[in-house]
């Protein structure tokens, strides 16, 4: 066996055994089951990062099956880790080892009096299901894998069982996820109906011998079961309620890696099981990204809750992750299989950087939220005087989600950028005209991002105390900082040097598309493209040289006075905390200017879901005088059902 | 070191300083059109250098609710509006770095300083300066798509999204570049650029009432250097983007070589462009007032469709005859 299915298989181990030993250990103490599970995750992550890192950058075919042999339930579990499984098992990992630091200290101040043992065990389980999730190479175990992630996340979802909103997120969780759910049911069965069999490496191609209706009502399901999972609008009501839910290093997880295995599901069908198809697809794809992105940071600009914030920021960023990949698709569908490759990147970038940014975001709204008790922005404010670092790396997350230079996110909206406009040269009026419309929403949305963050900062953070308890508040542990510092520093890191995770993204998406990697040719000679590798670090010195620079000219220019502190001008009263715009009213002319496009939450209840569920009931309602509730009667429908099954095989 | 390098060494900390003196001149000098067009004498010509002068010999009081982040904001501003000057020519296209990015990095240094802008003047928790704040940001929503776009369209038809090069092939077309495409671009760029360097119909740079003020009013709460050097950017940044739509309408007679008649020559003549703008930009404040703050999405989202219409005609045009 080669040394990364080596890996591999023993990480698994570890979290089998890590999800024992915790459970086991926390009957002894809680404080060390704690430590166990975050020690077991980040030794069994770190084994799969080598590994995917290794798989990703040796192996040319990349392609190995790893099988256990369980006996009679699961029986053989085929897992095939090709490159684009081994990119998702890279960023889960990335994500799992800085949020397992940060666990330590946040279930020792926020979760000590609760069942941790069970908490742990779930934790570990619950990165294993979607290390498996990507991994797995057969459709049957991959819908086991994905429901025991669904499942996995509703327990953690649940777990403030006191708390009667986030039974009710939980219930909707469950319920989304399994509409989800039976959608990917029927898309696997008529792929199995084709070939004869579960196993991915059969899929591959089958399509072919589909009708293109049937081609376009699987591409519909895919859409429709994994989009549930990913957040695309309007499938995305469970994810507001169900991320705030859950404790805050799990919706890290949930928001930063789970919800990404919506999209390698989508990547997995449309390139591997359903091409060749038409290109319109990538225009349905597109705009679908495009809803999901505006309506997704509308809502987020209007929101109080912080979690529920980065929730809708998470839908948000979801759209622009879809975007590139439907540009993708549009020049795979004309067969320009190099530009498709090449615009994929900006797509497994993002997903890359948002795990980043939107862990570090999520990790330090916990941080405030375990210190103040708070979650609503409106009553917080003024914490950056009592908790300086944490206001520090929320800071760094903002400016990174806002596409700021010279950190991650602004490369990867870049490199989406020039994705869309290297549309303009293909021979279609409609996508010429598209494209660089679609590229300027693109810029529409991150304007409203960093509206939005700024708001979510400022609401936070800035100005005076709004409550008396974020007055009280004391630094997180040295854990939380230490997780946080490492993810505000890839963030920055990814920022200045991404030629690194650039080169591996390219080879990836080229195995995607089914290029041989050595036809990179015309890569360089693409606008845009060419000088990635040197200028981010020049824009970062020129920065930095620039700011030390004007530091330095003007503290030795002028009057020598020091710089003196008095009260706020408040024409001539005393400064009080109602003076300030609240996080509302930051966000009110914005409200103003979109109320249009701004549909009240109840929108997609009262318009979509519950007109299905009232079809449903009435459709039941129907049937029901057939359910008499006498047994002969009963005993007879399956009598005739026997019958209609035995008459239709033998046809 | 080899010549060339030399060369686009000086010619850019050149570029840089030819900026940075002409940044508060130009300032003053939209005044003083405006008095004149109004019939008031106006403030000297000199005036904005007095007034950087005076500012950076007064006190300096900061609120005491406020943090780190708003001493260092008026350097951070300062300094992506400086790093941003690089990417935009004056009087040469041939000798500037050539940055990554190109018009998305520009876009995006400007949202950097006014992320920070917008973030320091929610610190002193003064209803001023907050609601200022929150103003700049709505604005900044209607304004990027709208920026974005227009210079998109630029890109599409000269292929490349540097601000050089895109002038470069302007300036190749000769007179046949007055086409519709062109104008209508033109149009719309100037329009959200009026509302980015915060003028009339979009803000008043000029009010002392606190309600009207957009930008200003985000600088309520600074003083002293800090105050100067908030004041110094912005200038700095309003230079910057007349420059770029200078540049853009006459894009001839740019500096090809290091001679120094040239250079000479080529920077009498973006000064010339940069007062005509100027200028122009005076008849326009004079010619109408500040609109109502909801209404401003209205222009904005006219410019908007006038550059997708740009867009059309060209998607129509090189789809006939063929780019």
């Amino acid at each position: 066996m080669i040394l990364e299915a080596l890996l591999l298989k023993y990480s698994f181990l570890i979290f089998v055994l890590g999800a024992i030993f915790v459970f086991l250990i926390c009957l002894k103490s809680k404080v060390l089951s704690i430590i166990a599970s975050s020690i077991f995750a980040i030794i069994a992550s770190s084994l799969s990062l080598i590994s995917s890192i290794f798989s990703i950058i040796y192996q040319h075919p990349f392609a190995f099956a790893l099988t256990y042999n369980l006996g009679f339930p699961l029986g053989k579990i085929e897992l095939v880790i090709d490159p684009l499984s081994a990119f998702f098992i890279m960023i889960i990992s990335i994500l799992v080892i800085p949020v397992s630091i940060y666990s330590i200290g946040y279930l020792k101040k926020e979760y000590i009096e609760k069942n941790v043992g069970i908490l742990g065990f779930l934790y570990q389980l619950f990165i294993l299901s979607m290390l498996l999730v990507v991994c797995s190479g057969n459709g049957f175990q991959f819908l086991i894998f994905w429901e025991l992630m669904t499942l996995i996340s509703f327990a953690f979802v649940i777990s403030d069982i006191t708390n009667s909103d986030s039974q009710k997120a939980g219930f909707i969780y469950l319920l989304m996820t399994h509409i989800g759910s039976a959608f990917l049911l029927f898309t696997f069965l008529i792929f199995a109906k084709y070939t004869g069999s579960f196993s991915f490496t059969s899929f591959h191609g089958i399509s072919n011998a589909m009708p293109d209706w049937l081609k376009l009502t699987l591409f519909l399901f895919i859409l429709i079961g994994f989009g549930t999972k990913a957040g695309i609008i309007p499938l995305h009501i469970w994810l507001p309620e169900a991320h705030p839910a859950a404790p805050s290093h799990i919706s890290a997880l949930m928001s930063g890696v789970m919800i990404k295995t919506g999209i390698y599901g989508i990547l997995r069908f449309v390139f591997d099981f359903l091409s060749p198809f038409p290109y319109w697809w990538g225009i349905l794809l597109g705009m679908i990204a495009i809803i999901t992105a505006i309506l997704g940071i509308i809502f987020a600009s209007s929101e109080s809750n912080i979690k529920r914030i980065l929730a809708y920021s998470s839908i948000e960023n979801i759209g622009i992750i879809l975007l590139p990949i439907g540009a993708s698709m549009i020049f795979f569908g004309f067969g320009q299989k190099e530009l498709a490759a090449l615009t994929l990147i900006p797509a497994l970038f993002h997903s890359l950087n948002h795990s980043l940014f939107k862990g570090l975001l999520f990790t330090s709204v916990g941080a405030v939220i375990s210190v103040t008790h708070i979650k609503n922005i409106e009553k917080l404010g003024g914490l950056i005087k009592v908790i300086p670092k944490t206001a520090f790396l929320f800071l760094i997350g903002a400016l990174s989600i806002s596409a700021f230079p010279p950190f991650n996110g602004f490369i990867s909206k870049w490199l989406t950028f020039q994705s869309l406009l290297l549309l303009f040269q293909l021979k279609s009026e409609t996508i010429k005209l598209l494209a660089p419309i679609a590229a300027s929403l693109l810029g529409f949305v991150s304007a409203i991002s960093a509206a939005t963050f700024v708001k979510t900062f400022s609401g936070i953070f800035l100005g005076m105390p709004r409550t008396h308890k974020s007055i009280n508040a004391q630094e997180a542990t040295p854990s939380m900082i230490l997780s946080m510092s490492i993810l505000a520093l890839l963030c920055l890191l990814i920022g200045i040097f991404p030629n690194i995770p650039f080169s591996l993204i390219k080879t990836i998406t080229y195995s995607i598309i089914g290029l041989d990697s050595a036809s990179i040719t015309a890569f360089n000679n693409l606008p845009g493209f060419n000088n990635l590798f040197i200028s981010p670090a020049l824009v970062f010195i020129l920065l930095i040289a620039t700011l030390c620079l004007t530091y330095i000219v003007v503290n030795n220019l002028g009057s020598k006075i020091p710089i003196r502190k008095d009260e706020t001008w408040s024409c001539g009263v005393k400064p009080k905390s109602e003076f300030g715009h609240t996080p509302k009213g930051f966000s009110q002319p914005l409200n103003v200017i979109f109320s249009e496009l701004h549909t009240p939450e109840s929108f997609y209840h009262d318009y979509i879901y519950l007109p299905i569920t009232n079809g449903l009931m009435s459709l039941s309602h129907k049937i029901k005088p057939l359910q008499s509730g006498i047994l002969q009667i009963d005993l007879f429908y399956i009598f005739l059902t026997l019958i209609v099954c035995l008459v239709w095989l033998r046809l | 070191m080899n010549t060339p390098q030399l060369q686009t060494i000086i010619l850019t900390l050149l570029h840089i300083v030819l900026f940075l003196l002409l940044a508060p001149f130009i300032n003053t000098f939209i005044k003083k059109v405006k008095a004149i067009l109004q019939g008031r004498f106006g403030p000297p010509i000199l005036q904005g250098y007095f007034d950087l002068k005076k500012y950076f010999y007064k006190e300096t009081v900061v609120s005491n609710q406020t943090s780190w982040i708003f001493l260092a904001t008026p350097f951070i501003f300062f300094t992506t509006t400086l790093v941003a000057s690089i990417l935009i020519p004056t009087f040469t296209t041939l000798y500037l770095p050539n940055l990554f990015g190109g018009v998305i990095l520009l876009i995006y240094l400007f949202g950097l300083g006014r992320f920070f802008m917008a973030t320091s003047s929610m610190e002193p928790h003064s209803g001023f300066c907050s609601m200022a704040s929150s103003r700049e940001m709505m604005l900044s929503v209607l304004i990027e798509p709208v920026m974005l776009l227009s210079l998109f369209v630029f890109v599409l038809t000269s292929g490349s999204n540097n601000i050089s090069e895109i002038i470069n092939h302007l300036s190749n077309k000769g007179i046949s570049l007055f086409t519709p495409i062109y104008l209508l671009t033109i149009l719309a760029l100037f329009t959200a650029s009026l509302a980015e360097m915060c003028r009339i119909p979009f803000d008043n740079p000029e009010t002392h009432y606190e309600l009207t003020m957009i930008h200003e009013g985000m600088l309520l709460e600074y003083s002293g250097k800090s105050l100067g050097l908030m004041l110094f950017s912005s200038s700095l940044k309003q230079l910057l983007i007349i420059s770029l739509i200078a540049n853009l309408l006459f894009p001839w007679h740019m500096c090809n070589n290091f001679a120094i008649s040239s250079i000479l020559l080529a920077i009498s003549i973006y000064i010339a462009k940069v007062l005509f703008l100027s200028t122009v930009i005076a008849f326009i404040e004079t010619a109408i007032s500040k609109v109502r703050l909801f209404k401003v999405r209205e222009i904005l989202m006219a410019s908007f469709v006038i550059s997708i219409i740009a867009l059309v005609i060209a998607v129509q045009k090189e789809s006939r005859f063929g780019l």
